[in-house]
């Protein structure tokens, strides 16, 4: 399935075409048959468009966050903050890519899924937090004056003992605008204003102890964030390394890795161990617990999953592109299972704009649920882990087996 | 050409299955259902990094969701205190790893220290000045009974380990030469005092699959292969280990652990939480404190109306999740190869201690799916002597300085797929299948040479059974 780039954008304009056809005529069955090696090259389009989003949107990040560290203010914290969420959602969607055998976490290529998007995040190894009294501790890489803060410097510091780095990549960037979410109502004394998101003030650049070094940290993981960024798209990118060695797979084998990482993001990594560890293991146990952007966060996480599924993907800049969906596809070898992946997807969706609807923090829908309370989250993980089922029967139609935890 | 093809295909199976036809031959030796290693609560064997790690069958959605959050507990790291993911926090303040899964890596094993500096993920080395037979190996002062190779930022690790390797060569009786390698150990960078030759044993973290059979197993059916005095004259003793059962306060046999000196899994979890990553619970509820260091004043992970960092609701969840991990289904079981190998494994008596034959116990009450159900382990969990050149020369409870307990060998061949190295026995000195076989001494002497002096060909079809497992 060797393509160049004209002949690629040609089966992109047709299979919009076919869509729009398919669409306006409902009843009528497609006369033009699509092809696993359609999909398999639509879900390459939509993977490097997405990475490039990611990439662009982080550099127009790390152009705030580094206008914020040259002149501190409410303002500049703000738009840096505002940066950080615009980009996170285009992230959030390309993490449908992993577990995929793909350059994010294969440890034969870049694997650097761990130093972007590590979770948790040891913040009290990079910065004061919070203690139960009231007070701060200042134990972090950050207030230790011994350690430079290079880029170098932080990865060895990540890697020390065990690969998992624990003080790099979205979350330490998060930490470092936001500082902690301590849901703290400073009338009743109480922790459970789930509506306020961490507060870290701009002074903490400014007048605080260790500014200066806060800044540095700060400016060093988003640097390194945007390295890792521009690797991955660059490998996606068309002629890129990686996107060279997809195109080179076997259509079973590009097919089974595609499948296999929508099956286990949907099921293993988002419902079980997102969604049902959070709601079980207390209101903190989210994602984007500093900015309280973990309903965001299921949106990109779905969103990525459901790009794959219909086929199609809405860029930055608003304009849509698709091509042959997983709905589609399957739908010619099974339409029993083409319908239910169908109308799992839907009821994904729909779970996610309930829960999306109710216009509360994630913290707080978790802390009103139980593993058996039912609720909005635990309806979204069901719907998810219903989705990954109808995957790996739509796997199972087009003659693959895939694994969903 | 066809000529030579049937000469060659007469050859092959005239040496293997004498009179037999291929399928004659795969129809008397295969046994109904050998591939089911856990019977019906075996799972398909994936290929790829995911082989282990999945649940048996048939589990309520409660359970699932259950073995979800053990599974996010099991692969998350953990953090220092205190940190906003309350339900992570309270490593340290010195540990090995700050997650399950760095020693047990996708469920599977840990790989060794390596000579050229490499990070090892899951090797540690405990350490002892003696033994106690009722309370078990006596710590070191300074150092307790671990020691731990990382810390938090601030506080000092115990110290660092080095390995060097030492080649031994041999050969088989057809001439064919190999190579072991020898580790030493060497712990530098002291930080809480000369550790003055202590007693130490390396240890490299197993694969975590099918645990809660085992933990299912009741005592009298460990027992029934005990053999202490070696009455039946086979050379092959094994004896059950007994050990501090914390939570029954009293001993209890060993089931789990290189020298089976962890009685449940309930106490093998809580003692890596402790021991492995410095997380309290209720089985350990002590914060294991570097010297010199007044721990009380160290912020810890408890949260708000609990004492311990990881508590009873949260273990109970990696509890499900640990015992309810299954055991990949064998691949390639009806091949002639791997059936021959089957034989071999026999003849050589392998299978006296890698015993292929359990029955669960009737009173499991953290997953009773698991009750009553037909196992190959191929272990008995039993102590028996390894030889001069496997001992650690450290005891701990009955075990002594030269007596290891069977590993179970399910799931044996899979661990390439999963953690991408062969590195096999306790420290992960062997390379691989083989030379885990060529390490075997003391009691399993004989089977060695045995192995040893068969043909190349005899040879590789007893490693093609063992990689089937």
């Amino acid at each position: 399935m060797k393509f160049n780039f004209t002949k690629l954008s040609i089966v992109f304009f047709t299979s919009i075409m076919a869509i729009s056809c398919s669409n306006n005529n409902e009843d009528e069955i497609p006369t033009e048959q699509v092809t696993k090696a359609d999909f398999i090259e639509n879900y390459a389009t939509i993977a490097s468009t997405n990475y490039a989003d990611t990439y662009n949107t982080a550099v127009a990040m790390q152009t705030k966050i580094s206008a914020f560290i040259a002149a501190p203010t409410e303002t500049t914290l703000a738009e840096a903050r505002t940066s950080w969420l615009h980009a996170r959602d285009f992230y959030g969607q390309t993490e449908a890519y992993r577990e995929a055998n793909g350059p994010i976490d294969n440890e034969d290529l870049l694997a650097t899924e761990g130093q972007i998007n590590a979770w948790p995040l040891d913040e009290g190894y990079i910065d004061y937090v919070f203690n139960t009294t009231g007070g701060t501790v200042q134990n972090g890489l950050i207030g230790d004056t011994t350690v430079e803060l290079t880029a170098a410097n932080l990865i060895a510091k990540n890697e020390d003992g065990g690969a998992d780095n624990i003080a790099t990549g979205w979350h330490a960037i998060e930490f470092l605008l936001w500082g902690q979410d301590l849901n703290y109502d400073p009338i009743n004394h109480t922790t459970d204003n789930y509506a306020v998101s961490g507060d870290r003030p701009y002074t903490d650049y400014t007048t605080e102890k260790f500014a200066n070094r806060r800044a540095t940290y700060l400016q060093v993981v988003t640097d390194l964030l945007i390295n890792d960024l521009n690797d991955l798209n660059n490998t996606w990118a068309v002629g890129g390394a990686y996107r060279t060695t997809f195109e080179a797979l076997d259509e079973d084998v590009a097919l089974k890795n595609i499948l296999n990482g929508i099956g286990f993001i949907s099921n293993g990594e988002v419902a079980q161990e997102r969604i049902y560890a959070a709601i079980d293991e207390g209101q903190e146990n989210e994602h984007s617990c500093f900015s309280d952007n973990t309903n965001q966060d299921m949106w990109a996480n779905v969103h990525g999953l459901n790009n794959i599924i219909v086929g199609s993907y809405t860029t930055e800049s608003g304009a849509i592109i698709s091509g042959v969906s997983l709905i589609e596809l399957v739908n010619q070898n099974n339409a029993t299972f083409g319908a239910s992946l169908d109308t799992k997807a839907s009821e994904t969706i729909s779970k996610l704009n309930t829960l999306l609807g109710l216009g509360k923090n994630f913290d707080e829908i978790i802390s009103e649920e139980n593993l058996t309370s039912g609720g909005p989250a635990n309806d979204l993980a069901v719907a998810l882990i219903n989705q990954s089922h109808a995957i790996s029967d739509a796997a199972g139609a087009l003659g693959v087996s895939i694994t969903v935890e | 050409m066809k000529y030579f093809f049937y000469v060659l295909i007469f050859f092959l199976f005239s040496c293997t299955t004498d009179e037999f036809s291929e399928e004659e031959y795969i129809d008397i030796n295969y046994e109904a259902d050998e591939e089911n290693l856990v019977s019906d609560l075996s799972i398909e064997a994936f290929t790829g990094e995911k082989a282990f790690g999945r649940s048996i069958p048939g589990l309520s959605n409660l359970e699932l969701a259950f073995f979800g959050v053990g599974n996010a507990m099991f692969e998350q790291s953990w953090v220092s205190a205190p940190a906003t993911t309350t339900s992570r926090d309270g490593l340290g303040p010195i540990f090995n790893a700050r997650a399950c899964a760095t020693c047990h890596s996708n469920d599977g094993r840990g790989t060794p220290l390596l000579e050229n500096g490499a990070v090892s993920e899951g090797f540690l080395i405990r350490l002892s000045s003696g033994n106690d037979l009722i309370t078990g190996p006596i710590g070191i002062a300074n150092y307790g009974g671990q020691l731990q190779d990382n810390s938090n930022l601030g506080i000092d690790k115990e110290a660092t380990i080095n390995v060097h390797f030492e080649t031994i060569t041999g050969s088989y009786s057809d001439g064919e030469a190999y190579e072991l390698r020898k580790p030493t150990y060497t712990i530098v960078n002291e930080n809480y005092g000369s550790l003055n030759n202590p007693k130490q044993s390396p240890r490299v973290g197993p694969q975590v699959i099918g645990l809660g059979f085992i933990d299912a197993l009741s005592e009298a059916s460990i027992l029934a292969n005990e053999d202490i005095n070696d009455i039946d004259g086979d050379g092959i003793s094994g004896k059950a280990n007994y050990v501090w059962n914390v939570k029954e306060s009293k001993s209890t046999i060993g089931k789990f652990g290189w020298k089976a000196n962890q009685p449940t899994l309930e106490q093998q979890v809580a003692g890596a939480f402790n021991g492995d990553m410095g997380l309290t619970s209720s089985l350990f509820p002590d914060e294991n404190c570097p010297h010199g260091v007044d721990c009380s004043k160290l912020n810890n992970g408890n949260n708000v109306n609990e004492t311990v960092e990881v508590p009873d609701t949260q273990m109970s969840r990696i509890m499900v999740y640990q015992a309810a991990i299954s055991v990949p289904k064998r691949r390639d079981f009806k091949t002639i190869d791997v059936l021959e190998g089957k034989q071999l494994f026999n003849d050589l008596a392998c299978v006296t201690c890698h015993v292929n034959n359990f029955t669960t116990g009737n009173d499991y009450s953290l997953l009773t799916q698991l009750e009553n159900i037909t196992i190959r382990p191929y272990s008995d969990f039993l102590l028996h002597d390894m030889g001069d050149e496997l001992a650690d020369n450290r005891a701990d409870f009955l075990a002594d300085g030269n007596e290891w307990r069977t590993q179970p060998l399910w799931g044996l061949g899979l661990i390439e797929e999963v953690n991408k190295h062969t590195f096999l026995l306790h420290d992960g000195r062997a390379r691989n299948i083989e030379e885990a076989i060529l390490w075997h001494g003391g009691e399993a002497e004989n089977a060695k040479n045995n192995f040893k002096k068969l043909s190349k060909e005899k040879r590789e079809q007893l490693l093609k059974f063992l990689n089937s497992l």
